[in-house]
């Protein structure tokens, strides 16, 4: 004879110390799982949005990104003359070397400030990346304290529009 | 044996829900802290956020959890013998 369902809601209610540590330990597992799958969910994201299988990125020995990255001018060379790295009709390398920077702005709604990255790049880094466009001014020119600034981190960052100076 | 599976299985159900609900509110306190947000920009998380298939799996988890849980002391329950455990009483 089956017993009733009440009697395992009862039996529940009654051991409640036993059934509080069951279902915290139950629970537990399940927020931390949920938790690192968002987070690998939004890791993929982020690479399959901006990462391309042509498109390598060399950083130093040792760093796992940009900042903490330094390569010398020589083994810049090396790393050009490389057979791996595709070429331009005129037979130069298809690469470009970048100078990452971190710089602190104010957030647009004056709640502090915020990190923002600077890259310093060669014109050839927009042949290389492909996919940039200026919507809005002009490309700036090499040589003068110009940037470029995404949509997004206008969006985010005061003093930051077309035609303002960048503290 | 049906007793202590549907109990198990109770607990599953409770867990996995708390479990979920845990998760979301984390996730949401995370991505909503003064400060995180940027944070987490920085190295590529600008959506964080508890999607309905990994609240799903997260749920169906846990009741898979109370119910491997639940199996061994319900074939014990079910092989004992009912005069050897009210003797234990």
């Amino acid at each position: 004879m089956a017993l009733p369902l009440s009697y395992n809601i009862r039996n529940v209610r009654v051991r409640w110390q036993v059934t509080l540590l069951a279902i915290s330990g139950i629970a537990l597992v399940v927020a931390v799982l949920a938790v690192l799958l968002s987070m690998s969910a939004g890791f993929q994201m982020a690479l399959r949005s901006t990462g391309r299988p042509d498109n390598a990125l060399i950083v130093q020995r040792g760093s796992a990104s940009e900042l903490t990255s330094g390569v010398r001018i020589d083994d810049r060379n090396t790393i050009l003359s490389d057979e791996r790295i595709a070429r331009r009709p005129d037979g130069s390398a298809m690469a470009a070397w970048d100078w990452v920077v971190v710089m602190s702005l104010p957030k647009i709604d004056n709640a502090g400030s915020t990190n923002v990255t600077l890259r310093a790049v060669t014109p050839l880094a927009f042949e290389v990346r492909e996919g940039m466009k200026v919507v809005e001014g002009r490309n700036f020119t090499p040589g003068l304290d110009e940037v470029i600034v995404s949509r997004k981190i206008m969006g985010r960052i005061r003093g930051v529009n077309l035609g303002e100076r960048v503290k | 044996m049906g007793f202590v599976v549907g109990e198990a299985l109770l607990l599953g159900v409770l867990g996995g829900a708390l479990g979920v609900f845990g998760s979301q509110t984390l996730l949401y306190v995370v991505s909503h802290a003064p400060g995180v947000t940027e944070i987490l920009a920085g190295i590529g998380l600008s959506g964080l956020e508890l999607k309905p298939a990994v609240a799903v799996l997260g749920f169906f988890i846990a009741v898979a959890l109370g119910l491997v849980a639940g199996l061994v002391p319900a074939l014990s329950a079910y092989r004992a013998k009912i005069t050897d455990i009210l003797r234990t009483v």
